[in-house]
């Protein structure tokens, strides 16, 4: 029972954060609707819940920062920031960074997994992503 | 005669760790295997949306799970209800039915954007599986039980008013 209880406390610690980043678009490929992307989008946040109910921890949004990829250790505690809300503020600081905000195909799926934990901590995760596009004015540039 | 003690003492929280993950299961079940994430209001403002003028109103993430003993029998199930009052999807349970569908996901999220005057674009489904071989010793007891998950991901965009006759106002 205490290996069970250290092994989810090391889990959640381990994989209790978020992960964003903004893969640019080098090369001349067009996508499906005929443009150009600047770059592609993807962000997860995860968080822990004991029963699904009560929350452990959490990873953060992507507010800071200048590289094209945040993969911190940023955890709070008792609190549950994996939304897709904060994912959007993600975007948000991805967009500032790539100096547009013309987006395309914007997907979201949502995780819930209890069982890697005998159904005592639940791992929720939150994925956005999406194609960035040149904004209208650059384009044909 | 310590030593004895501790293992029986071991043995017997081992023989609880089955019936504590059964009462959580219970707990999950219970508090709901259908759920609506969707984003707030106004927090896709500013948004720059290839195809749509102006900015989409909501992304939405409809999800439903069933629960299946020998992946046939339906032991819970998410159930999409809808409610007349706040015209929004309530995400509850039933037992010993299957109502997780592509179909019952994209109904809901059809049903929704029109309450809205919404188009909906970039529909998505995600779609995945698990056995719970290993949440139990030797794996055999929960080989015999699976879930599903189907969850379906769109975005609203609100309609452009519709022009009266002759285009003219």
């Amino acid at each position: 029972m205490r290996n069970i209880f250290y092994a989810v406390v090391l889990l959640a610690f381990a994989g209790c954060s978020s992960y964003s980043e903004i893969a640019r678009w080098n090369s001349d490929t067009l996508t499906n609707d005929g443009e150009k992307p600047v770059a592609t989008f993807v962000t997860q946040n995860f968080s822990y819940q004991l029963f699904g109910l009560i929350p452990i921890c959490t990873g953060q949004p992507w507010t800071e920062g200048d590289d094209d990829i945040m993969d911190d250790f940023n955890v709070r505690f008792f609190a549950d920031d994996a939304t897709v809300d904060n994912n959007i503020i993600s975007l948000n600081h991805a967009l500032k960074l790539v100096g547009s905000r013309r987006i395309a195909q914007m997907h979201t799926t949502v995780d819930n997994d209890f069982f890697w934990s005998l159904c005592i901590v639940n791992r929720h995760e939150v994925r956005t992503q999406c194609v960035i596009l040149p904004e209208r004015h650059q384009q044909g540039q | 005669m310590k030593t004895n003690n501790t293992n029986q003492t071991g043995q017997r929280r081992r023989n609880l760790l089955p019936f504590v993950g059964l009462l959580a299961a219970l707990l999950v079940g219970a508090s709901g295997c259908a759920t609506v994430y969707r984003t707030s209001q106004g927090s896709l403002d500013g948004l720059d949306y290839k195809g749509v003028n102006g900015s989409p109103s909501e992304l939405i993430y409809i999800t439903a799970t069933g629960y299946y003993f020998l992946w046939t029998l339906p032991l819970a199930s998410g159930d999409l209800r809808w409610n007349e009052q706040t015209k929004s999807i309530n995400g509850g349970t039933c037992f010993f039915r299957d109502m997780v569908s592509a179909a019952d996901l994209q109904n809901a999220l059809l049903k929704f954007s029109e309450t809205r005057n919404c188009d909906v674009i970039d529909i998505a489904f995600h779609d995945s599986d698990t056995s719970y071989a290993g949440a139990s010793y030797g794996g055999v007891i929960g080989a015999l039980f699976g879930s599903s998950q189907i969850g379906i991901s769109g975005v609203l965009v609100p309609r452009a008013p519709k022009a009266t006759e002759g285009g003219k106002k």
